[in-house]
Parts: structure tokens; C-alpha cells; sequence
């Protein structure tokens, strides 16, 4: 599709033509247009973002997708940049730079600044033409589009990382701030993150919504699915199963559930299910970084030296109808990640009514009632991960209560719920 | 009654004839004028945009009103006398709107105001929330808005309250016609990271676009050096680096 000016996706073949593999916030604001144009809040949606590969633009249903490409030089310095600013978001600090004012000093945060430029002279442009009514600026990348663009228009900015104190000090509140201010609103994932957002140099107006999800996506698997699942996986029908959906990142926390699955294999018979890929920017088909790759490799050494090649399966991708079959499968499942900016995959096995093992750095840690729907652990805490695991196994009646507790919450995290919440914002912005 | 002869009646129609064609040209240059103006000046106020076109129109009709009396053969002695007289009484009347649109060319350079400050003028205190050609609009915590003449400012010692007002500095970059902004951005920003240990690098650089026009883009560059006595040098040296980063952008073949 290279090269080609406008593709009509819904005339292609999902699995043949494409994959459809989409990250958290896709998989949230694609449904919320959808669900606007069907309600008439919106005639049509227009969305622009990063793809170095497709083509010039594509339509899908009622949305216009306009992708902006870099050249490789500066593909490459801009994806460092933003990983090197996730990285220091979320509360990583590992080489220089340590900080977010170091970081906009260098050649690659130039490039940074540069592919949000274009995207705003691209939204200025397509505004011209169009006579836009909101623009809806999603995600830390994006974030100087808001100062950029310069347009009176109403914009709102969607934060969907961590927004954490302990990752965020006051003096990047300048810094964050200049471009924070330019919106018109600022909506965070949490209550928490909501409150920090107002101690790090935002004035406007802040909201909190949760990340939603279109649970009438989420179906029932057929027994031959989950056969046809288990004979690929090679799970056994009596098989105890524990499953990690989360994207091959350090940050996900792999290693801690690995570490707490061998003390918990010494007492009891039980399968990991490591389920998902690299993200887009972590493939070699995105920025060319291999941060997933590494991840993966590390994560089998790991598996290997802990001696748990037996217990641990690596599913990599999967379809939508094998992720159904993964909780569908699942007693429960874990999300030990470092740092998460909400964790959507906890809502998504709830609603398959099974608990969740969830670290205290996870935004999605402010629903959790402990022992009620779910466990909170400390990230860096495997014991406690691996007692967890166990009292679960051992208790199926409190695994399953749990997990019908978790259904319940689920429904603040549905597509109906955050709707409500976003256009009750929409309409405060647009007036 | 005198009876008209035939050459004498055809000379007359031909001058109202000309008279007709000179006041239609007239009418015309006037409305172009004013509509060219007023596209050129489209992000001016409104209000600004019609009074400058309107005094374009204005300047076109009393030309034309010349041409047209010099065709009838009047003397044109005693309107050019009145015109004169009316320029210099408008130069007069305006003294001090020229001289507080003088003044605007110096606030930001010689004298560091910006939008955002907090500045004291007199016994008036408040954040500077507009610069436009005559004055400068201050807005007290109380809410009152100040209308501070551009040309006090030159001639009143005044106090710029803002921390960081003795050390930025403010460089417009003219991108030329033909160079990629964002490309001309980027590498602006790392011209930028060469200077950073001259500069308070707890303020990275800031560029925004301030025109846009069909020309070139201007955008502004915003720094703040790390010792006060250093601003203009600094400014100096990276302005002139600048512009010939844009010459040498504007004469290698785009990508």
C-alpha cells in the first residue's frame, strides 16, 4: 500500500489485506468516533498520525485517516526522542538524559519538535479546508501541537500516560506547563494523575476519565476455538492457567511474574500464558528501535535459567478471537508493570469474570479494592506476587467471587461510560 | 442664452466623458485598494484593517479629485493649498499616534516588555495581556485594565516584575520562500544545543510561528541567556548564525 494516495479499508481483508492490531488509545478512540458519529455528535472524523509506511490517507467508515511520514534520519531521532521522553514519564531513568529539559536540548527532541510541526501545519491546513469544530490532541508525542497550532479553536489533550508525582518533578512544570496551557482542557486517566496534573503547572481545566473499552467487542469463544487455541498453545484441558497480556516492554514487568511463577511452580501445576507482541515503535517496521525484540530474548534466557520452559508459553500476537480465548482459558490474570499509564487489559479480563494480580503503579490500581476484585502488589515485591498467585489457585470459589466483584467495576471502564464522560467534556469545550 | 457650436458642445461632452471614465477609475482603484489592503492585513484587528483601508481609499479618491479638476481646467493652486493645509493639521493631530507607533518598533528590543509580563509604569501595575501600534494594555490582579501610550514607555522609567524579562532574548527568523518550516525549525533548535551552555538551559528553546505570509514564514525564537550581560551578544551572534542558516537553507536543493 506503500506510495498509494487514498485506500478504502473497508474494502480490503482484515488478516490477508491487513492486521488489525491496535495499541490502548486506538483501541479506545476508534470506537469513541464511531459511537460519536452514530449518536450525530459528529458528522465525520478526521485523524492524523505517524505512519511511515501506508498510504497518504485512508478511510475508514465515517473516518478519514491522513498519515504523516517522516524521512528515515528524522523517523529515527524523533522515535528516540519519544522513547527516551515515555521512558522519563513514566519515572525510568536509566542513561542521560535524566531529565525532560535535557532531553528537549538535543539534536533528537529537534526532531521531535519538527514531526509535531508538521502535524500541526497539516491540521492548520486540512482545518482551512474543513472548518474543523474540536481538535482532539491524543498522547504525550503530541503534545506541542496544542502551542503549535496557535488556532483559537477549542482543543482538548488527552494524557494518556502516568501523570505521577514521584516521575514528574516540579521543575519540569515549566517546561510542561507552556505546552499544557495551550489547551483549552486536559483529560487524565485517573483521579490521582488529575491531581498532580494541577501541582505541575496546569491552570486550566482538568478531567479525569477512565479508559473504556467496547465490551459488545468481547464475545464468547466457540469450543472449537479454545480447542484449536489450546492444541497451538499446547494447554492441557485440566491445565491451572495465568496469563500476561500486556506489550513486550521492561516496563510490563514480565520478569516479575516470571520470578514468582517459579516459587509458585514448586507447590503447584500451572501455565503462563505471556501473551502479545513489540509495540509498533518497539518493531523493526516502526522507528526501527528493538527494544521488543530484546525484551523477548531477555525474557527467555530468563525462562530457561529460572528452569520454567515447561510452564511459560509465548503466544505473541493474537487475534481478537484468541485473546477471547486467553481469559476465556485464564483462572486469572497478572499485571506486574512498572509503570502503566491505566491498564485496559485488567477491565478486558474482568469482563470475562476473572480477577487480576495488579501492581500498585498501574493508574488502573484506583479501582482495585483489594481482595475484593482483585490483589494490589508493590511492583518490585515478587514474593507477594507469588503469594498471591498462590491464594488464588488454591481458592477457586474466592477467584471466581472475585472475578464476578471485577465484572461489576468493568462497567466504569465501558465505551458506554466513557462517553458520557466525553462528551459532557466535548460539549464543555466546544460550548 | 449663447448657442453652442457643434466643436465647442463635442469638446464638453469629451471632458464629462473623461470626467465619467476618471471618476470610475478612481472608484475602482479605491475599492481595489481597499480590498487588497484588507486581505493583506486579514489577521490585523478588524477594526485596525478598516481604518487603514479606509484611509487608503480616502488618499485614492483625493488623487483622483486632482486629476479630475486638473481635466476640467481648474486651478488646482487653491485645492492643493487645502490638501497641504489638511496633511499638515493630520500630521499634527497625529504627532502622537506616529510617535507611539515608533515607540512599538522598540518594545521587545530596547525596551523588554512582552506579552505575559508583569510590568509596573508609573504607579500602574499589572501583566502586559496586549502590544498593539499606540499602546500598551496592562491588566491589574484587580481586573482594571491600564492604557499605557507606547511613547510613555520611552520617555517614563518603568519596572519589567517578571524574573526572566533581563535575559531573554527574542529573535524573528525569516524562512525563506521555498525552505520546509519544520526542516528550517529543527535545525534552528540544534543551531540551539550548540549555544546551550551560554544559555539557561532550564528554558529550552521556544519557536513559534508569528507570519505566515505568501513570501516567507517568520517565526520567533525565544531563549534565555544564562548571565544578563550577555543577552545582546548572544543575540547578536545567534541571529546572524541564523540567517545564514536559512541562506544556506534556501540555496541547497530541498530533499
Amino acid at each position: 500500500m506503500d506510495g498509494q494516495e487514498i485506500v478504502d479499508v473497508s474494502k480490503l481483508l482484515e488478516g490477508v489485506d491487513f492486521i488489525f492490531s491496535p495499541g490502548g488509545v486506538t483501541r479506545m478512540v476508534y470506537p469513541l468516533i464511531m459511537r460519536l458519529v452514530r449518536d450525530k455528535v459528529l458528522n465525520e472524523g478526521h485523524w492524523l498520525s505517524l505512519n511511515p509506511y501506508g498510504p497518504r490517507q485512508a478511510t475508514l467508515g465515517p473516518v478519514r485517516l491522513y498519515f504523516v511520514k517522516l524521512e528515515a534520519e528524522a523517523l529515527k531521532s524523533y522515535g528516540t526522542a519519544k522513547e527516551e521522553m515515555w521512558k522519563l514519564l513514566h519515572g525510568v531513568h536509566g542513561e542521560q538524559p535524566f531529565s525532560l529539559l535535557e532531553l528537549a536540548w538535543t539534536d533528537e527532541y529537534a526532531y521531535y519538535n519538527q514531526y509535531n510541526r508538521i502535524c500541526s501545519e497539516t491540521a492548520l491546513a486540512l482545518d482551512r479546508e474543513l472548518d474543523f469544530d474540536l481538535f482532539y490532541i491524543h498522547d504525550f508525542q503530541q503534545l506541542p501541537m496544542g502551542e503549535m497550532m496557535g488556532t483559537l479553536k477549542p482543543k482538548l489533550f488527552r494524557w494518556h500516560i502516568p501523570f505521577n508525582e514521584r516521575a514528574i518533578p516540579p521543575e519540569w512544570s515549566g517546561f510542561l506547563g507552556r505546552f499544557l496551557n495551550a489547551y483549552d482542557a486536559v483529560v487524565v486517566s485517573s483521579k490521582s494523575y488529575m491531581e498532580t496534573l494541577l501541582r505541575r503547572g496546569y491552570e486550566g481545566r482538568a478531567f479525569y476519565v477512565y479508559p473504556y473499552i467496547d465490551a459488545s467487542q468481547y464475545g464468547t469463544p466457540t469450543k472449537s476455538d479454545l480447542q484449536q487455541f489450546a492444541d497451538k498453545h499446547g494447554l492441557d484441558k485440566d491445565d491451572r492457567v495465568i496469563s500476561i497480556v500486556a506489550r513486550l516492554d521492561p516496563l510490563k514487568g514480565h520478569d516479575r511474574a516470571l520470578k514468582a511463577l517459579a516459587n509458585v511452580v514448586k507447590t503447584h501445576e500451572v501455565k503462563l500464558l505471556i501473551v502479545g507482541n513489540g509495540s509498533f515503535s518497539s518493531s523493526g517496521r516502526g522507528l526501527g528501535l528493538s527494544k521488543g525484540e530484546a525484551w523477548r530474548n531477555y525474557l527467555q534466557t530468563l525462562v530457561k535459567n529460572l528452569g520454567l520452559e515447561k510452564y511459560v508459553i509465548f503466544t505473541g500476537h493474537v487475534s481478537q478471537k484468541e485473546l477471547e480465548c486467553v481469559y476465556t482459558l485464564s483462572d486469572f490474570t497478572v499485571l506486574p508493570s512498572v509503570a502503566e499509564g491505566f491498564g485496559l487489559v485488567v477491565v478486558e479480563s474482568w469482563l470475562y469474570g476473572k480477577p487480576v494480580i495488579v501492581s500498585k503503579a498501574a493508574g488502573i490500581a484506583e479501582l482495585i479494592i483489594d481482595s475484593v476484585n482483585g490483589y494490589l502488589v508493590e511492583p518490585d515485591d515478587v514474593p507477594s506476587l507469588a503469594d498471591k498467585m498462590k491464594t488464588l489457585l488454591e481458592n477457586p470459589s474466592l477467584t471466581e467471587e472475585m472475578g464476578r466483584n471485577g465484572r461489576e467495576t468493568a462497567k466504569l471502564c465501558t465505551l458506554e461510560k466513557g462517553l458520557e464522560e466525553e462528551k459532557r467534556i466535548i460539549e464543555e469545550v466546544v460550548g | 442664452m449663447i448657442p453652442l457650436e457643434l466643436p465647442e458642445l463635442t469638446a464638453i461632452v469629451t471632458q464629462l466623458a473623461m470626467v465619467a471614465i476618471m471618476l470610475l477609475v478612481t472608484a475602482f482603484a479605491a475599492r481595489l485598494t481597499s480590498s487588497i489592503i484588507r486581505r493583506l492585513l486579514f489577521k490585523a484587528p478588524p477594526l485596525i484593517n478598516e481604518q487603514i483601508s479606509r484611509g487608503a481609499s480616502i488618499f485614492i479618491w483625493l488623487v483622483g479629485l486632482l486629476f479630475i479638476v486638473n481635466q476640467l481646467g481648474l486651478n488646482l493652486d487653491l485645492l492643493l493649498l487645502l490638501m497641504g493645509l489638511a496633511g499638515v493639521a493630520a500630521i499634527i493631530a497625529a504627532r502622537d499616534i506616529l510617535s507611539n507607533i515608533s515607540s512599538r518598533y522598540l518594545i521587545g528590543s530596547f525596551i523588554p516588555f512582552n506579552v505575559g509580563d508583569e510590568v509596573q509604569v508609573s504607579s500602574f501595575r499589572g501583566k502586559v495581556v496586549e502590544i498593539n501600534p499606540v499602546a500598551s494594555l496592562l491588566l491589574s490582579e484587580e481586573g482594571a485594565l491600564t492604557v499605557v501610550p507606547n511613547s510613555v514607555l520611552l520617555k517614563e522609567i518603568s519596572l519589567n516584575l517578571s524574573p526572566y524579562a533581563s535575559r531573554r532574548i527574542t529573535i524573528p527568523v525569516h524562512v525563506p520562500q521555498g525552505v520546509n518550516v519544520p526542516d528550517a525549525e529543527a535545525e534552528v533548535l540544534k543551531l540551539c544545543n550548540k549555544y546551550k551552555n551560554k544559555l539557561d538551559q532550564r528554558f529550552p528553546p521556544l519557536v513559534s510561528v508569528k507570519n505566515s505570509g505568501q513570501a516567507d514564514v517568520v517565526l520567533e525564537l525565544v531563549l534565555l541567556s544564562a548571565q544578563p550581560e550577555k543577552r545582546n551578544e548572544l543575540a547578536a551572534e545567534l541571529g546572524a548564525k541564523i540567517s545564514e542558516l536559512m541562506e544556506k537553507l534556501r540555496t541547497s536543493p530541498r530533499k
